[in-house]
């Protein structure tokens, strides 16, 4: 406890200390996929300060960062200007373009008709794109395991890889919720997940994803061999029409419609000009339409339905967004192990590591996402207190944080004489084997007793939620699963 | 004789190796349901039932469409404008296009989509075969292509982009302002609320949920509700529309209105009432609308002309 109470006057001399910096430092969620973040609103927003800022020799610093903390309103991405913080692109935009006034804004040559366009595209891109890359990014199941997470675990500390991407999925999940497109999530839909045939689980032929990729195998495997496509449909009228009604075909048609529904307007405002609004000049609305397109088309995704979309049918916006890359972030893709590492001399952007984190300081993020994953905090937050990441300030903060510390260094030492004495522990901390995730592997390297806590926690965490932690681990330990759902089969 | 030998050792041997897989699987998944009651769950839902259609004692007899929207007794038998926005826009869609019907006032439950608006067309219960069914919300412009007059469309690419100013912009400020402001107990309870129920009980239970889902729907996009954001997007999006009218009458350069035109008179009507101005205990979305003259010239142009 002692410790813990002479952190919190370092922490305050840490925001004191971040207050003096005297140049425009803007934090982002780390890089990925080649590009500055892996939040659009993060990619826009270097987009726009590289396009007003650089041209005129103001200089600022690109801080990959992913303590919300400091944020007011918990997000990313966010501007530091001496005291005071922005968040969001459009406050962003909205402060560069009142403080620099003297120099020419990237809105500043537009008409009044212009400025409203641009008002609305704001609108329409977070409106529309946001779900869009939300089922492409962490509602899709597929490209959640095999490439968000990979992603985010490669850019955040060890600690925050347990708080971090399940709240964004969460989020993301909430958004795309009234779009009824369970199957792609097997999160939601297990039972289909466990009858699989075939061993690995690699294509799932019950999700809409597993079949548009086995689809797409057969007709490059009929175009290789230069044969004529076999049907994809071999079937009578009447089965026809039962396989479209099914729920899978109409999520692909729902997932085809809401695509239209952003990139026909888009691409149809884009005309054959070079900008969304000018032929000449890009201006803000070009920054968050590249923030989102090249999360859209960047990532290698397992399920590229998205990206295949933009690729076949909106060719326009594919070299619309490649040419906005060139113009921001340099032909290179940006090398998160790079940037990381802090050899960043030879990116356009002007990059700089945040300061180490001290040791008081890691505890304390470590005692608030552990706060987090409680259900308490979640069963207090609905009944209307919230404890949103920044308040450390309150008393009762301080309190949960207090106990939610002891409560992490009493795991602590049960991990250590577990160790001793394993047969009697299996349960909880056996479980940790089953979480190699790439990010795990980073684990090792910290000392063994805190990174077993929070194994230890999220398991039994997880374990209170059953039966998603139960396909979870099916998910995980693959084959084995598989092979008994086979066998059941058989026996039948 | 050895042949079947071979045969019958193979079947052995096959068994064995799937008794020896399946207690090795067992043995893994120590949380799996057993396989019977796994097939049993999986036959679970047994059936999806259709939705329900409406009760015999709904009113089918008369020769107009009706349509179920919210709005007090008096405002059903006035043809008065409804005080959700929803509902207001099909409202105002369907007189511009001409469509002669009359209003009912109901509630969420009362409909088969679970939302309102919905229309009750006049041919539809006067066949017995098709009695009972309905149109919901986003079906209506449909049916009107196909049974009113043809409605003018604007073919600009913009369209999309402006109708999510009003549908997420100005409809989010709305849901705060309505729902989290002092502007609940003052609007929304006298409207929604007290038409449900005479129990003081189920009043509350009706209040706070509606005041979570509204919330619900406004963290969707952060995590943490960043008012002044809210209003000043909103603030942006009159704005945008107030240059988008410029000096014509009707949005996008149309000579008749469409349901653009529509979709902005809800929010804009139910901010700039007379009728409810006093009303309002936070006062900033109202303000926000009542400085734009257009806006206001537009609002009074559609009222005029249809109601």
């Amino acid at each position: 406890m002692a410790i813990h109470l002479t952190s919190l006057p370092l922490i305050q001399s840490l925001a004191v200390e971040r207050q003096h910096c005297m140049m425009l430092e803007l934090h982002i969620l780390g890089p990925a996929f080649g590009l500055p973040s892996i939040d659009p609103e993060c990619n826009a927003a270097v987009a726009f300060l590289q396009q007003t800022l650089t041209p005129n020799n103001i200089g600022w610093k690109l801080v990959p960062d992913h303590d919300a903390s400091a944020s007011p309103s918990g997000g990313f991405p966010l501007l530091w200007d001496d005291t005071r913080s922005v968040v969001g692109f459009t406050s962003i935009v909205k402060y560069i373009g009142a403080t620099y006034s003297d120099i020419s804004s990237s809105d500043e040559h537009l008409s009044t008709q212009k400025r409203a366009d641009s008002i609305a595209f704001t609108a329409f891109l977070t409106s529309t794109a946001l779900p869009l890359l939300d089922l492409s990014l962490y509602t899709t199941f597929e490209n959640y395991y095999s490439l968000t997470r990979p992603a985010f675990s490669s850019i955040l500390p060890w600690h925050a890889n347990y708080v971090i991407p399940p709240l964004r999925r969460d989020a993301a999940r909430a958004r795309t919720q009234h779009l009824g497109l369970a199957s792609l999530d097997i999160d939601t839909v297990h039972d289909d997940f466990a009858r699989l045939e075939g061993a690995g689980g690699a294509s799932n032929s019950n999700s809409i994803s597993g079949q548009y990729e086995a689809t797409k195998k057969v007709q490059e495997r009929s175009t290789v061999s230069g044969r004529q496509a076999p049907s994809l449909l071999p079937l009578g009228r009447k089965k026809l029409s039962s396989l479209l009604s099914s729920p899978q075909h109409a999520d692909r048609f729902k997932l085809d419609m809401l695509a239209n529904e952003l990139f026909e307007p888009l691409s149809a405002q884009l005309g054959n000009k070079k900008f969304l609004l000018d032929d000449e000049r890009p201006s803000s609305i070009d920054c968050l339409a590249f923030g989102y397109l090249a999360l859209m088309l960047c990532p290698d995704y397992p399920q590229s339905w998205l990206k295949d979309t933009i690729k076949k049918r909106f060719p326009k916006l594919q070299r619309y967004t490649d040419d906005m890359g060139h113009r921001y972030i340099g032909k290179d893709p940006i090398s998160a192990e790079c940037v990381i590492k802090g050899n960043t001399s030879s990116s356009p952007l002007p990059w700089q590591l945040p300061a180490p984190p001290s040791v008081a300081r890691t505890a304390t993020s470590i005692s608030r996402e552990i706060l987090h994953t409680f259900p308490i905090s979640q069963t207090l937050s609905s009944i209307g207190l919230h404890f949103p990441p920044g308040t450390t300030g309150s008393t009762t903060t301080r309190l949960l944080n207090v106990s939610s510390f002891v409560f992490s260094v009493l795991l602590g030492v049960a991990y250590h004489f577990a160790t001793i004495k394993p047969d009697s522990w299996d349960f909880i901390f056996k479980a940790s084997d089953f979480d190699s995730e790439p990010g795990s592997s980073k684990i090792d390297a910290f000392a063994a007793d805190p990174n077993a806590t929070l194994a230890a926690l999220e398991q039994f965490n997880s374990s209170l939620e059953l039966n998603a932690s139960q396909e979870r681990e099916k998910e995980r330990m693959g084959g084995t699963v598989v092979g008994a759902v086979d066998v059941d089969i058989e026996v039948d | 004789m050895p042949h079947d030998d071979n045969v019958n050792n193979d079947k052995n041997a096959s068994s064995s190796t799937l008794s020896a897989s399946k207690s090795q699987g067992s043995r893994h998944s120590f949380f799996s349901v057993p396989a019977s009651v796994k097939r049993i769950f999986d036959k679970v839902p047994l059936v999806t039932y259709a939705e329900n259609k409406l009760p015999l004692r709904a009113p089918r007899v008369g020769s107009e469409h009706l349509l179920w929207i919210f709005t007090s007794e008096d405002g059903a038998e006035t043809g008065r404008p409804s005080f959700n926005p929803s509902c207001l826009k099909w409202q105002t869609y369907l007189k511009i296009c001409a469509v002669q019907f009359r209003t009912i006032p109901s509630n969420n439950h009362a409909s088969p989509s679970g939302s309102l608006p919905f229309l009750m067309p006049k041919e539809r219960y006067q066949s017995p075969s098709e009695a009972g069914t309905v149109i919901p919300a986003n079906k209506l412009q449909k049916w009107v292509k196909e049974n009113g007059q043809r409605p003018e469309e604007s073919p600009d690419a913009r369209l999309e982009a402006y109708l999510s100013l009003v549908d997420h912009s100005i409809r989010r400020a709305w849901l705060h302002s309505l729902y989290s402001t002092p502007n609940f107990e003052r609007i929304v309870v006298p409207n929604y609320i007290h038409p449900i129920s005479t129990s003081n009980l189920i009043q509350l239970a009706t209040a706070y949920e509606l005041q979570t889902a509204a919330e619900t729907e406004l963290r969707k996009f952060s995590a943490i509700v960043d008012v002044d954001k809210l209003y000043g997007d909103a603030e942006q999006a009159f704005e945008a529309l107030e240059s988008l009218l410029a000096d014509g009458d009707w949005f996008f350069g149309t000579s008749r209105p469409s349901l653009f035109d529509a979709a902005v008179f809800s929010y804009t009507h139910l901010l700039l009432d007379e009728e409810v101005e006093h009303k309002w205990a936070d006062r900033r979305l109202h303000s926000l609308t009542a400085t734009r003259s257009r806006l206001v010239a537009h609002r009074n142009r559609i009222l005029n002309m249809y109601y």
